[in-house]
This record gives C-alpha cells, structure tokens and sequence, in this order.
C-alpha cells in the first residue's frame, strides 16, 4: 500500500512494505469515539512525531500499533505482520512507567528485560548481558547500571527504559512523550542520545512541545480524533489550530527550524 | 535451647524431627515465592488463598470419614482447595467487572465456611484450632513428602521462568509487547502461591503461614539491592525463623506456630527501627 492510496496522508511515496500500516482504523472507548478512521503508513527510517491536544487519542494511537488495544474497525499491520505479532520487533518507551520504588531491581536489570521473550528460560545470557550494558553506555548510563532504578532521576529512568526498549535490538522505536516529566538538561541530553542512534530504525515520538517536532523530524502525524500526516513543513498555523482548536502564533526563524509561541501543549 | 538439641536427636521424639524437616524444606518455597508475592504486593490475595485451604482440609476430613476415601490426605484436599481458589482470584483480578476486593473477601470467607461447616458434620472430635493455627503433631511423614515434592516443583518454575515473571510483576504492559504471557504468568504466580502455602500449613497453620509467607522477605527487602538477594536473604531468615521459633517453643513450652511468626515480627519491628535512626 502506498501512502498515494489515502486520502488524508500529504507524504512522498515509498517503496517497499511499510513499517506501520493503519488502514480505515477506528477505535472508541465505549460510545466516545477517539480515533476515526485513521489511514496512514509510515516506513522504515522515517522519524515521525504525533502531536495532537490532551484527549486527542496520541496515547491510544500507540497501543492500537502495540496491539494493547483492538480497533473496533479496519486493520494494523506492523511489518506486514498483524500489531501483536509484529509488536515483539517493537521498542516501546512509556510516557511514564507506573513501578514500586521498593521493587529490588537495578538498571541493568531493566534494561535485561528488554532481552526477554516467550521462550525466555533460566538465566541471563552473558551476551545478553553485555548487550544490556552496551545500550545503557549508549544511553550514558554506563556508571549507574548497579544503581537501583528507583533511586535514579526522571530523565535517567527515562534513559533506562529507552536502553530497555533498544537492547530488543528494536525496528521501531515508541517514545510516549519522553521529556514530558524531566528537566530541559535531562531533556537535552536524552535527545542526543536518540540522535546518535540514526540508522535504520524507525523513530515515533509523541510529543507535545511544536519547536521541539519542527526542528527534529521531517512528518508528523496529528491526531484529534482525526488522523492526518504531514511533511513538518506544511505544518501550518491553520493546520495547528484546526488540531488544537486554538491560535498558535508560530516563528519562522530558518528554513529547517520553526518556533512556536504559545503554542506548548501537554498531551 | 540445649534441651531443644538433645530432645532433636532423642528416638521418641520423631514429631519434633519432623516438625524441624517441614519447616526446613519448607522455608525454600517460601521464601522464593514469598519474595515475589512481597516484591509485587499481593499479601492481601496469598492471604485470601490461605483462608480458602481449610475449605479443602474440612471437606478431605469429611470425605475420609464418611465416605471412607482413605486416601484423600487432608494436605491433597487443602492442595486442591489452593488451586481452585488460586485460579479464581486470579480470573477476577484480570478480568472480572466486579470489585475485586469485595470478591477476595467472598472467596476468603466461603473457604472458611465451607471447611468449619464440613469438620462441624465430621464424626469424632476435631479441633479446627489445630488447623488455623498449626500443631506440630499434626506433622506426618507424608506432610514431609508432599512438602519435598511440592516444593521441588515450585523451584523447578521459578527457575524456568523467574525471568518472565519478574518482567511481569514490574511493568506488565511491557512484558506483553515482548510477547510474554502476561496473564498466564501471575496466574502462575497465584498458583505457586497456593503450592507454597499448603506446604507449612500443619505447622504453622492457616492463618499465621501467611506472615511467614510475608514477613521474611519484607525483612529482606529492608537491605536487598536485587530480587536475588531478597529472595536468598528470604530463604535462609525463614529457616533461622523455624529453627529458633521450634527452639523456643520447646524449651518455653509455648505454641509453635505463634512462637516462629512473633519471632519473625519481632526481628521485623527492629529491622524497620534499626532502619529509619540510621537513615536520619
């Protein structure tokens, strides 16, 4: 399927088969309709950011590709694969992870369990091991893989989980708002980190800060219930308010970097 | 203690032997399933699965006297009661619309029920005492055998998949995308529970394995930095707990079961005290 075939997606087309594939997808929580009819495609390499205000259905957007939630219509595909099989060659970085701080275990040992899988048996693999602290370095936490997880800050958690999610030797990678709960230096440095990994891997951030999308990704995805994909460029000001369903002046201070004002949503 | 010592080695005292091998073999078990029973806080469902027991402890009781199924041990009958009450606490937790903590309770209270009414209707005196809160001459050699076995099982899972289930017990969600099992694992954990459970409940009882089940491994996670360590530290404060608490209880003259668990409690209490003037 081509992103030509849909109607509401203004992206280049590719070859080959696509990463993600959402085709007439529709999903409500009881009679409260979230997402309707979404249609998109998005292949392998492409970084893509979904924005959309609170309530949007950003978060629901992630576990129908998950395949934690089932669309009440159509159809997902993960690498031509239906959403839960194709989900294990998914890394998925939680906006926040719900844990208990007294749970004994240490980063290393969260990052480890992005090495498991149903035929996970016995004990950890000293490869695996050594992938767990090869992610982790990557991720600058080569010093703290002893520390125990609870006692780390909010952006080192949150480069715990991103190490998790990569030492899956991930395809695509989930990130659910990953700079929502640190600081601008955490975030800063977290954002690094994800730019030196590059390559092959697929990158779908959801995030709600505009300067941030206009400056780090070529395609976004809206999502208001609505779903529609852009190039970032044509991102307007009328696009923006008709998603957000308020004005957002926006600066143009390059060709590649757009600032928004009053336009910093939580979502 | 000395006398405790010499009473261990003495031909006519095979219950006190007996009473020390079930706690022994016991406390591995519970030790390793009371760590993530601790770790993923679900006390309040072991404590439920506990209750249930004497539900198939009363009915085994019944059926051997009435219906002259002598080989229904009441240990098989509070082994059956374990699972069934296991597997249905775990449904209601991940799928039932009901209030889930009302539904434990129901579970908890029909157990006892059904177990008090059964014992009430069996010919010939029984003590239901003896069975909430543990007597140690009510520890045969086949209470040894099925905790041998029993426990063996369980450590064999948990080898098996200590990985999987610890995924599970920290971030679920995540486990399930990695494509593990989620729900098949805390039923497992539920169901190892209810096998660790049935192992010291002629010794302890009902009522009190439930802290023994609890208590070492929040002693140990008072210091552990790993669920490894939690869950060795478990084992061998269990172990310490039933040796000294039998010890106590022999040379005091005192029930066993309470003895291990206000010993377990006691050491609890200072480990929470020594933690928090140190912490200042």
């Amino acid at each position: 399927m081509s992103d030509s075939a849909h109607s509401n997606c203004e992206c280049q087309a590719h070859a080959g088969e696509p990463v993600v594939c959402f085709e007439g997808v529709s999903f409500s929580y009881g009679h409260n309709l979230i997402i309707d009819d979404a249609d998109f495609d998005i292949y392998q390499g492409e970084s893509v950011c979904v924005i959309g205000p609170n309530g949007g259905g950003k978060s629901t957007l992630l576990k129908l590709m998950l395949g934690l939630l089932v669309p009440d219509r159509g159809e997902i595909r993960l690498f031509g694969e239906p959403a839960q099989l194709g989900r294990t060659r998914v890394g998925y970085v939680p906006q926040q992870i719900e844990f208990d701080p007294l749970f004994p275990v240490s980063a290393l040992d969260v990052a480890l369990m992005g090495r498991l899988s149903r035929g996970s048996f016995g004990f950890v693999s000293k490869s695996d091991r050594a992938m767990a602290q090869d992610a982790l370095a990557k991720m600058g936490l080569a010093d703290q893989a002893k520390a125990p997880f609870a006692s780390l800050s909010g952006g080192q958690r949150q480069a715990v989980l991103i190490a998790r999610a990569l030492v899956a030797q991930t395809e695509l990678l989930l990130l659910d708002e990953p700079t929502a709960h640190v600081d601008v230096a955490a975030e800063e440095r977290l954002m690094y980190s994800l730019k030196k990994l590059g390559g092959e891997l697929t990158v779908i951030t959801v995030s709600h800060d505009l300067a941030f999308v206009s400056r780090s990704v070529p395609k976004v995805v809206c999502v208001n219930r609505c779903v529609h994909v852009h190039p970032t460029a044509k991102l307007t000001e009328a696009r923006i308010r008709e998603i957000y369903g308020h004005e957002v002046r926006m600066v143009q201070h390059d060709h590649e970097h757009l600032d928004s004002h009053g336009g910093h949503h939580h979502g | 203690m000395i006398d405790f010592f010499r009473a261990l080695f003495d031909p006519d005292l095979v219950f006190l032997r007996n009473a020390l091998l079930l706690g022994l073999i016991g406390s591995i078990p519970l030790g390793a399933v009371g760590t993530f029973v601790v770790a993923r806080r679900i006390s309040y469902l072991a404590a439920a699965i506990a209750h249930s027991v004497l539900g198939g402890i009363g009915a085994a009781l019944y059926a051997r006297e009435v219906w002259g199924f002598a080989w229904l041990h009441p240990m098989l009958g509070a082994l059956i009661a374990a699972l069934i009450a296991a597997s249905v606490i775990a449904w209601v937790s991940l799928r039932s619309q009901q209030r889930e903590d009302a539904v434990i309770g129901a579970i908890w209270v029909t157990g006892m029920a059904i177990g008090l009414l059964f014992i009430s209707r069996t010919p010939g005196y029984l003590d239901p005492m003896a069975y909430l809160f543990g007597d140690i001459l009510l520890v045969t050699s086949a209470d040894l055998w099925i905790a041998g076995v029993v426990g063996t099982l369980i450590l064999v899972i948990l080898l098996l998949w200590h990985r999987q289930i610890v995924a599970v017990c920290f971030d679920s969600e995540f486990a399930a995308i990695r494509g593990v099992h989620a729900d098949r694992m805390y039923l497992l954990l539920l169901l190892l529970t209810a096998l660790t459970v049935v192992t010291l409940v002629s010794l302890v009882g009902i009522v009190l394995v439930i802290a023994l089940l609890t208590l070492p491994p929040a002693i140990a996670s008072l210091r552990a930095r790993s669920l490894g360590q939690m869950l060795l530290c478990s084992i061998a404060l269990t172990a310490s707990f039933v040796f000294l608490g039998l010890g106590f209880s022999y040379t005091l003259n005192f029930p066993t079961g309470p003895t291990i668990i206000l010993l377990a409690a006691l050491v609890y209490l200072l480990g929470n005290t020594v933690k928090r003037v140190f912490s200042k």
